[in-house]
């Protein structure tokens, strides 16, 4: 496989420049999509409001030790990570699946493009509004968090390394690991509806990891297992975009069409 | 004159259905050549193949030099040609000026041409003014010209049209037929599908009826002519027996009589015809009009078609 990825890429060179339009093109689109956007900058601006509520709660409430306390703040950083493998499903499987619906794709195709700035340039047009919306969430955690806790903790929990690594390193690559998976899916099915229901298979792995968390099987709050899993998800991305490239098949999304 | 488009027999097959069956033409520089067919012809698969978009069974075509099966060609017949598809293939929700200035960009247009070309263009179809409106709000015929705009934004040598006037208004297929016509005038090659007959018979320099297969190519004249009938009518001042019998000396198919109109059909109109004027106008008959009734080219084609 490796070996025709790359006698492909000579062929045709890759400019950077035009997946960025591309990008810039899908971001206009989105951005006349209010209430996708506003779903999109919703959902982590909730949590980065309800998960320090909830633990301010507990601990006020129902007296929860702070070891306690501390530990399901840590825990948080791998949520967002989870909420960032699954926020792109709802938009890049509309940017490819958008294109076929609207059918622009085959105008976008008789330009003199290459399969890899289209591919790019999806990617880049989902994972800006992503990373955004995410950071945003994680800025209003981390500031309600240490409001809320600071006074009973008597020090500020945010910022902190783990948190820090999840939100720099395993935050982006989950985005990007959520978009590889809807591009793949969305080249190959018709609908929206399809997009999601595959696309959502995606978020398995973390399910399994969330889970393993759960009945301390392993520990989400360390650093160390934080980059591992951002390891695993760099090793998925690369596998995935490959894939990606390689299954792009013009003339079959052309001719599925119908 | 230089051959723009050279389809060589050009085949697609789809599972088990044959959509295009070997099929051989060329276009030259300049003209207007018409694809004509019923729905299923294979008239958008052969104008997909043409554009790169999906690559024919067997066969070959070369377009201004390169060969649609070869990577590096495929690129350059990309810059080369403009595609109005099918379908309009816009972005609803983006204005006319942002869909044209997206795709000026990706044909890799310096920032002035790009936008020269735009305004030029939108300017031609009369929609420059309503270059911000969202293509959405637009009616089809003017969704259609923003397509057509959208295909010769990067000056385009050829352009391939798929049904470029289906489904609009008679005034508004008129405003995209002069269009075509004019893009013929700045010297641009153009393929068009069709499936109405009218169209092609007014505004291609050349035909190919096609129906899987390509059944005929030529001039619309020369297609009717190809068919055309063998019967000539005659208007007289008037007529009697001398002049009726003048003509039946001469051993005509058949003669029909309709008042002072004589309907006489004949084997070899070429030959016969001259003699039979000659005889009415010898018996003193006074020829007032003659006419060979040709078939219509809507004939020539429903007759092709069915065979
Ligand atoms: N992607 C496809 N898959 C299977 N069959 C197809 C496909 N595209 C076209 N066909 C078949 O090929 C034939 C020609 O279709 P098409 O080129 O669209 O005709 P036209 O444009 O003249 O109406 C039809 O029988 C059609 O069903
Ligand atoms: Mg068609």
């Amino acid at each position: 496989m490796r070996k025709s990825t790359l006698s492909w890429s000579r062929s045709e060179t890759m400019k950077f420049w035009k997946a960025w339009i591309i990008a810039k093109k899908d971001l206009s689109i989105l951005k006349r999509r209010k209430t996708l956007v506003g779903l999109i900058m919703a959902l982590p601006l909730a949590l980065g409001i309800a998960l320090p509520s909830l633990t301010y709660y507990l601990m006020i409430r129902r007296n929860i030790p702070l070891s306690m306390a501390t530990e399901l703040l840590a825990s948080f950083a791998f949520f967002f990570m989870i909420i960032a493998a699954l926020l792109p499903l709802y938009i890049s499987s509309y940017s490819l699946v958008g294109e076929k619906i609207e059918k622009s794709l085959e105008s976008l195709l008789v330009t003199p493009v290459t399969d890899e700035e289209i591919l790019i340039g999806k990617y880049i047009g989902a994972f800006l509004p992503m990373i955004i919306s995410i950071y945003l969430g994680e800025i209003v955690f981390m500031a309600l968090a240490d409001f809320l806790t600071f006074t009973k903790l008597g020090y500020l929990f945010y910022p902190n390394w783990s948190f820090g690594i999840a939100m720099f390193i395993g935050v982006p690559l989950a985005i990007i690991y959520g978009i590889s998976f809807s591009v793949l899916v969305s080249s190959k099915v018709n609908s929206v509806q399809s997009a999601y229901q595959i696309g959502a298979t995606s978020l398995i792995p973390f399910y399994v990891l969330y889970v393993m968390g759960e009945i301390n099987l392993i520990s989400l709050t360390s650093s160390t297992n934080i980059l591992l899993i951002s390891a695993g998800l760099l090793i998925a991305v690369v596998i995935l975009y490959l894939v990606s490239k390689k299954t792009f098949n013009r003339e079959k999304i052309i001719m599925e069409w119908k | 004159m230089a051959k723009t488009i050279d389809a060589r027999n050009l085949t697609r097959i789809f599972g088990d259905t044959t959509a295009v069956d070997n099929i051989s033409f060329s276009v030259d520089e300049g003209e207007i050549f018409g694809l004509l067919g019923p729905n299923g012809a294979g008239k958008t698969t052969t104008i997909r193949m043409l554009c790169c978009l999906i690559s024919p069974t067997s066969g070959s075509a070369i377009i201004g030099g390169y060969n649609i099966a070869d990577r590096e060609g495929a690129m350059n017949i990309r810059r080369m040609i403009g595609l109005v598809p099918d379908n309009v293939g816009l972005y609803e929700t983006l204005s006319a000026y942002d869909n044209l200035e997206f795709f000026g960009k990706m044909y890799e247009l310096p920032d002035g041409l790009r936008r020269e070309n735009v305004e030029k263009y939108l300017k031609l179809v009369d929609l420059w003014d309503k270059r911000d409106r969202a293509v959405g709000s637009f009616s089809k015929g003017m969704k259609q010209k923003v397509a057509i705009v959208r295909a010769l934004i990067h000056d385009p040598k050829v352009l391939l049209m798929d049904k470029p006037t289906v489904n609009l208004d008679p005034e508004a297929a008129k405003g995209i037929r002069d269009l075509i016509l004019q893009l013929r005038k700045d010297g641009r090659t153009v393929l068009i599908n069709t499936h109405n007959l009218d169209e092609a018979q007014r505004m291609c320099d050349r035909i190919g009826v096609l129906k899987t297969k390509l059944i005929a190519v030529d001039t619309p004249q020369n297609l009717e002519r190809a068919i055309s009938g063998t019967q000539t009518v005659v208007v007289l001042e008037e007529v009697n027996d001398d002049i009726l019998n003048a003509i039946k000396a001469v051993n005509p198919k058949d003669i029909k009589r309709d008042g002072n109109k004589l309907i006489i059909d004949v084997n070899n109109p070429e030959k016969e015809t001259p003699v039979i004027i000659n005889a009415i106008v010898s018996a003193g008959g006074k020829v007032i009009s003659a006419n060979r009734i040709g078939a219509s080219l809507e004939e020539v084609y429903l007759k092709l078609v069915k065979e």
